[in-house]
């Protein structure tokens, strides 16, 4: 699948004109903003490549827990249980969140990113790295997975230090910028953690090592990465989705770092054995979550656009998880570690706040880059579709409700330790991730339209 | 006529033409050039650009017109209120 729209683009179209100005501002803006977005935006191919190993992953993953269903009510701390977690963190969520940031960090915050070739190894990376680790965790074969996990930390390193390039050149470091600073740091952590308890020399080194260092790895992770990336980029998308603004800087401040501060002491208490500091920074972490809720309700209730898209609503329903779940962590950090609340914990965390949360966003982003691959340059001079026109609604809304509807059947199933309930559940959230990946097989299938280059004349031979 | 012309100008995201949206400020015709004053939806739209370069393509695939100036302002910004009142009611009722 050629994937060159870029370099097709920029062969094809007028440098800028001299006279695009912002004259006459009272907002004035520096040149470089009113450039806009084709000059920060990175090659899709790079995006494109990530999201769809996610795509494959989630399709995996999914696949995986219909056939053994049992696994949900197990203990997690199991081979197969933590390869199959790796496969769905690593290789659909984290995946999927750094193909959506190399796209969309350097377009919101109007910077470009600082290397598009250190972006280009990127992949490769990341891909032999998931590739190796998780079927390695699935025969335990740590020496083994130690290598798969120093793949995905020299990936992680260069998007990092990418990332954190691009961010020093934005004007103004706003509680955006901020969270995605902190989930850099704590994804290299996460990583370097994860790297420590496979090497066991190297986990001696780490402080009280027969700590709970595995649930301080998982909490990093999920809050860390994730939940840090839901609620910063919330603050910046939420407005461009629904035609609002942020209504209060310093409470999206406030929140970014709140979260973060009490995602450190929970990391270092739990990791620590420390179960009153892990209490106490759940419950920084709960108030900072309130905060920001508080800001995304503000957000919306101000928006111009009232109805909202599939995907959006889907992402807020996650967003709206996020309390509950650490009302549900607080709750079974004081139960016994083979509780049927801890499972009912994770599972909340990966499907419904992750889960619900990349695959709303996804209903976004996918359409987005696939659009401006391949409708971009035509616009203008043909009819290009809407985002709307190349999405199924009907399928959208099936991924909406048969989403939720099959979370909360196997919620219920996994806490009553009900195994048909759950099972239920799972083949319904199944129902809505197939129709989910029917749209998305048929948005990439625009991706097939995008033409070749122009091919360069001939060399002309002179004969004297 | 360019007005007609622009209305084939869609926003992706929204489903909605750029002169109903409120985008096109003013069109100025001087010979074969043509200056148009437009905004966007917000500063950090991601497709802006593309936007920008549609109404250039659209104007000079303009018969007797060669030349197109965009002149992007942001000044007063953009607001819903900008939308023609026939539009507003689709806007609300599309889901993207």
């Amino acid at each position: 699948m050629p994937i060159t729209a870029r370099k097709y683009r920029m062969a094809a179209t007028s440098p800028p004109s001299p006279n695009l100005s912002s004259s006459g501002c009272k907002h004035r803006l520096p040149l470089e903003r009113t450039a806009l977005a084709r000059d920060f935006a990175p090659s899709c191919a790079i995006p494109l490549r990530f999201l769809i190993l996610g795509l494959l992953c989630l399709a995996t993953a999914t696949g995986w827990l219909l056939i053994h269903p049992t696994m949900v009510l197990a203990p997690y701390q199991t081979p197969h249980t933590v390869a199959w977690a790796h496969l769905y963190i690593l290789g659909f969520a984290l995946s999927t969140v750094m193909g959506a940031a190399y796209q969309i960090v350097p377009v919101a915050l109007g910077v470009q990113l600082h290397s598009e070739r250190l972006a280009a190894f990127h992949p490769i990376l990341h891909i032999v790295g998931v590739a190796l680790l998780v079927p390695m965790f699935f025969v335990w074969s740590l020496p083994m997975v130690t290598l798969g996990g120093a793949l995905l930390i020299s990936g992680a390193l260069l998007f990092s230090y990418n990332l954190a390039r691009t961010l020093r050149r934005i004007p103004r470091f706003d509680a955006v910028a901020a969270s995605l600073t902190f989930a850099l740091g704590w994804l290299l952590l996460t990583m370097a953690l994860g790297l420590t308890m496979s090497v066991p020399a190297l986990r001696m080194l780490l402080p009280h090592p027969s700590g709970d260092w595995l649930a301080a790895h998982a909490h990093l992770g999920i809050g860390g990465i994730f939940i840090n990336l839901i609620v910063g980029i919330s603050f910046r998308l939420l407005p461009l989705f629904t035609l609002s603004t942020l209504q209060s800087p310093t409470r999206a401040w406030l929140a970014c770092l709140g979260l973060n501060a009490g995602l450190a002491m929970v990391f270092v208490a739990i990791g620590l054995g420390h179960f009153r500091c892990a209490l106490a920074g759940g419950a920084i972490i709960t108030v900072a979550l309130a905060i920001a809720l508080g800001e995304m309700f503000a957000i919306c209730a101000a928006r111009q656009r009232r109805r909202l898209d599939w995907g959006l609503r889907l992402f807020l329903v996650a967003v709206g998880l996020l309390l509950p779940l650490t009302g549900v962590g607080l709750v079974a950090a004081l139960t016994d570690p083979g509780s049927p609340l801890r499972n009912f914990y994770a599972l909340l965390a990966l499907l419904g706040v992750v889960g619900l949360a990349i695959v709303g966003m996804l209903h976004k982003i996918l359409p987005f880059l696939v659009w401006y691959s391949v409708y971009s340059p035509q616009i203008g001079k043909t009819q290009v579709p809407s985002l709307a026109a190349m999405v199924s609604e009907p399928r959208q809304k099936i991924t909406f409700f048969a989403c939720l509807g099959g979370l909360g059947l196997l919620e219920i199933g996994v806490a009553f330790g009900l195994q048909p309930v759950a099972t239920v559940g799972l083949w319904l959230w199944g129902v809505g991730i197939a129709a989910w990946l029917v749209n998305a097989i048929s948005l990439l299938n625009h991706l097939r339209k995008i033409p070749p280059p122009p091919q360069k004349p001939p060399a002309e031979f002179h004969f004297s | 006529m360019l007005r007609a012309r622009l209305r084939q100008l869609i926003d992706p995201e929204l489903g909605l033409n750029v002169v109903d949206l409120g985008l096109i400020r003013k069109i100025e015709v001087v010979g074969s050039t043509v200056t148009v004053t437009m905004t966007l939806t917000s500063p950090g739209c991601p497709i802006g650009e593309v936007l920008i370069d549609g109404v250039r393509n659209l104007v000079t695939a303009t018969p007797g017109l060669t030349d197109a100036i965009v002149h992007l302002v942001w000044d007063p910004p953009w607001s819903p209120s900008d939308i023609s009142p026939t539009t507003q009611e689709t806007l609300n009722s599309t889901f993207l």
